[in-house]
């Protein structure tokens, strides 16, 4: 139950962010949540996360708003992702989440797992190199 | 996303915000993995201030693209974990907000005294 309303919270993150952090994230709400025993400890600690995921959702759509159009003048770490296309962004977020999954799998010694996600991103690499081919990115 | 520090190497160097400065701080010491960070914040602060989760992996996911900590997957572990690690930069960054820090009780503690001595 708990884990389904966390990861509906989890959905009002953008695309990109969701897919980098959402499992770590639902992960480390899962222990603390595991931690507590006592009901009253449990429901505060469910509001405290929930309202954080929410801030945070809001602050992250605004920093991804800031770097499409006020980025070159406040973030210049991120001045090259912000002149990308979405979908590109997306599709290296996609990427860049499949390798660190496989590497996790790797690291914990699940091989299988790490297959699937080897395959997964040899796919999503493709598909970057084509949209990067269309948007003329080299 | 708003970033921690418009000017993360020079020396005109923007006050970290506290939960920025215990993130930092708590990977000073060794890698960790989110809930530990966590753990070890709320230690720091002396229970005072428990990050949210939502606080923590937007803060992180600041420190990221300002190249301040990096991400690696932990090995000795059997649970799907990435850990995280200060950077040189970031550990430059921490080291000028510390400084900063100093100063500014230096500054706070001589006022005291000629207040004190005012009275």
């Amino acid at each position: 139950m708990n884990r389904v309303v966390f990861e509906l919270l989890l959905r009002l993150y953008p695309r990109g962010f969701r897919l980098e952090y959402g499992p770590e994230m639902l992960s480390v709400v899962e222990r603390g949540l595991a931690e507590r025993e006592r009901l009253v400890s449990r429901l505060v600690f469910c509001a405290v996360e929930v309202c954080g995921l929410i801030g945070g959702a809001a602050a992250a759509w605004m920093g991804q708003f800031q770097n499409r159009t006020l980025g070159a003048a406040f973030a210049p770490a991120s001045r090259e992702v912000a002149r990308l296309p979405e979908e590109v962004h997306e599709a290296k977020a996609r990427a860049d989440a499949s390798l660190a999954l496989m590497l996790q799998s790797i690291a914990a010694q699940e091989f299988e797992k790490a297959r699937r996600y080897s395959a997964e991103e040899r796919k999503q690499r493709l598909a970057l190199d084509r949209l990067k081919e269309k948007y003329g990115l080299g | 996303m708003r970033h921690v520090v418009a000017d993360p190497i020079g020396d005109r160097h923007k006050a970290l915000t506290e939960p920025v400065f215990l993130i930092l701080t708590s990977l000073a010491g060794k890698p960790q993995h989110g809930y530990s960070l966590l753990k070890d914040i709320e230690g720091l602060s002396e229970g005072r201030l428990r990050l949210s989760t939502g606080t923590l992996y937007g803060a992180l996911s600041r420190l990221l693209a300002d190249g301040w900590i990096e991400r690696f997957a932990q090995k000795d572990t059997s649970r799907d974990k990435q850990a995280y690690r200060l950077t040189p930069l970031g550990r430059k960054g921490l080291q000028q907000e510390l400084e900063r820090m100093a100063r500014l009780t230096r500054a706070a503690h001589s006022r005291m005294k000629t207040a004190e001595a005012k009275i």
